[in-house]
């Protein structure tokens, strides 16, 4: 079983000399075929890294094509045109490297978060006395205790993401794509998997992150990847963003990035 | 190791949906049974209650042929002196009315009227038929004995109905009909609602996502779901079969007639594992075909639409079997279900031959097995990401 990095010094947003890339993106492109609406593009050639110990977020818009280039990457979608990998491996082959934290992310509701850590556990192949330890420490460090063999239906959105954050990291995957993490939450909870997705980071993992919500790119991510109608429109940190855009509040400089017009 | 672990999940998630413990266990164990003792219940007190009450005739009198009367009466039916039989009958003054003229020839035409909606009126219809055959047979006898004629003239020949099936085929016969049609379509309903929950309902809830980027291939995804399903299905059969065997036993202890009649079924071991094996195909089949049914719907509501009509489809190869005179061929064990409910026959008949049962059973496993590829092909689309 792989096991978490050493872990690496906590970086500022200017940080971005790496030299190992743990997730990549070249030319990815897809197309959907729509019976009404004919051929849609919904990823149009994206390309970018994200290393150890890295946060990158996917910033744009709804239906801006995060989703998919997530799926993409996690090997849920095949790639139309380009390539992608983890840690050098296409993604159907590097399945157990990867935490995937989907949007609107669903759970077993007639199970309890436990059964659901022990099942995923199990099929990333980890053996029984670890998996208990990491069961363990997960449901103490997501702050779970209380509820772990409640069933899931019975749970409250905070707790059923907590569960989702869980179950995407019980195998402590070095690669975490998380797609709109704090979606549906309340300002506590949110903060709450922020400061866990963090502590990931500080834990040399690799972290792919998507939101369209400016602020928490700028309280997460180590570099932002704007994508607007499938393209990448701006990369770079949130300092490299706000020069390129001549703004300084995140909300302009966000609608700048994705053509919004105030 | 992953199949276990996923068709463990799978077991786990049926055994807490309402819905599947429904269609699953209780429908074959309970609903069964119960619909089986209803019909039987009411069938009984019904007959018995239109044979326990009086039966009224309105009848002509003055009929010259002696006898009629008592006939009737030692049928169970009280006739009454009426100069209007029709009107009585219509008016419910009586079950039934007698009416007789005497023609130019010397000879008796009598109608009897009665109402085709009303079964009492039918039961006395019924009795009179038999008590005026009677009346005939007996003013023959009278004629011809008074003529001298002996009795090779009057009546030159009698009929008797022998039944030449032994008992034990006949037991066999009734059961079978009714089990080999209703197992295999228990078999195809007991593993729909768990398969639209597996497959449909996953999507549904978002849980599909989740599933699929986990460290397990897509074949053992589906082939846990498939198995599931297929337990489903057998689980439902063999419920069903045991709550019928419950059923047999109680009404045995109620009904010497019945407890004759179950105790020489000719099922022997060889006979139920035959039809045991032979469900096991069908629910394999049952479980691929809905499964790949199931993985074209983006929700539960959808897979209800996909997946009824599949039981419709399958009541007619089912209803096939019970024909009469149907017989497994070498052809027919190509059918699917049909093939099964007639193995099921034949073994509760004790009629089940070798080879069209081998047939059938590799027929089946084909069949089942070509499902299960299509089953993993529509499971292994990108559109089973779409969700409502």
């Amino acid at each position: 079983m792989f096991q978490a990095g050493p872990r690496l010094p906590a970086r500022g947003p200017g940080d971005i000399h790496y030299n190992f890339r743990v997730i990549e993106a070249r030319g990815l492109s897809k197309v959907f075929k729509d019976r009404h609406r004919g051929e849609l593009r919904a990823v149009d050639g994206v390309s970018f890294v994200v290393s150890p110990g890295e946060i990158v977020a996917l910033l744009g818009p709804n239906g801006a094509g995060k989703t998919t280039t997530m799926r993409m990457l996690a090997g849920l979608l095949a790639p139309d045109d380009g390539e992608c990998s983890l840690a050098g491996r296409p993604p159907e082959r590097a399945r157990e490297l990867l935490g995937f934290l989907p949007a609107d992310s669903g759970l077993y509701h007639r199970l309890t978060p436990r059964e659901v850590l022990r099942i995923f556990g199990r099929l990333s192949g980890l053996a029984e006395q670890e998996l208990g330890r990491r069961i363990d420490y997960l449901s103490e460090r997501v702050g779970m205790a209380g509820f772990m063999d409640t069933r899931i239906a019975k749970l409250s959105t905070g707790m059923r993401q907590r569960v989702a954050v869980a179950r995407c990291l019980v195998h402590d995957p070095p690669i975490l794509i998380m797609d709109e993490p704090t979606k549906g939450l309340d300002v506590e909870s949110a903060r709450a998997v922020e400061d866990f997705i963090l502590e990931m980071r500080e834990n040399g993992k690799a972290i792919l992150v998507s939101t369209h919500i400016m602020e928490e790119a700028e309280f997460l991510a180590d570099r932002v990847v704007v994508i607007t109608r499938g393209r990448i429109s701006a990369e770079g940190t949130i300092p490299e963003l706000k020069r390129m855009t001549g703004k300084e509040k995140l909300r302009e400089i966000y609608l700048a990035l994705v053509g919004g017009k105030r | 190791m992953r199949f276990r672990v996923l068709l463990l999940k799978e077991v786990k998630e049926i055994l807490r949906d309402r819905r599947a413990i429904i269609s699953t266990i209780l429908v074959p164990l309970i609903a069964i049974p119960l619909i089986f003792f209803a019909v039987s219940y009411f069938t009984a007190s019904a007959v018995s209650k239109i044979e326990r009450a009086p039966h009224t005739v309105a009848l002509r009198p003055g009929l010259p042929l002696p006898g009629l009367d008592s006939l009737l009466s030692s049928a169970g039916l009280s006739p009454f002196p009426s100069d209007s039989p029709k009107k009585a009958v219509q008016y419910k003054e009586a079950d039934i009315g007698i009416w007789w003229e005497k023609l130019d020839d010397g000879t008796f035409a009598i109608t009897i009227y009665h109402d085709a909606s009303d079964e009492a009126s039918g039961y006395s219809l019924a009795k009179a038929t038999e008590a005026l055959d009677s009346l005939r047979e007996l003013t023959l006898r009278n004629n011809m004995e008074a003529l001298g004629a002996p009795a090779w003239v009057w009546r030159p020949l009698s009929v008797r109905e022998e039944n030449v099936a032994p008992p034990q085929r006949m037991a066999g016969y009734i059961m079978g009909i009714l089990l080999g049609y209703l197992l295999v379509l228990l078999v195809f309903t007991g593993g729909m609602y768990p398969a639209m929950d597996l497959v449909a309902g996953e999507r549904e809830r978002h849980t599909i996502e989740i599933l699929l980027s986990a460290p397990v291939s897509r074949r053992v995804i589906v082939a846990s779901k498939i198995t599931a399903v297929a337990l489903s299905s057998l689980v439902t059969g063999l419920l069903n079969l045991a709550s019928y065997g419950l059923c047999f036993a109680f009404l045995g202890t109620v009904s010497p007639e019945f407890a004759s009649l179950t105790s020489q079924m000719p099922l022997s071991l060889t006979g139920f594992l035959a039809l045991v094996i032979s469900i096991v195909p069908l629910a394999l089949l049952a479980a691929s075909v809905e499964v790949a049914l199931a993985s074209y719907a983006k929700s539960y509501r959808e897979a209800q639409t996909y997946l009824t009509p599949l039981s419709l489809i399958v009541i007619f190869p089912a209803m096939a079997s019970m024909m009469p005179g149907a017989q497994l061929s070498p052809l027919g064990a190509l059918v699917p279900v049909y093939s099964t409910a007639m193995t099921i026959k034949g073994a509760l008949m004790g009629t089940l031959e070798a080879w069209p049962f081998i047939v059938s059973l590799a027929a089946n496993s084909v069949y089942a097995a070509v499902a299960t590829l299509l089953a993993a092909k529509a499971f292994g689309r990108e559109g089973i990401l779409k969700a409502d």
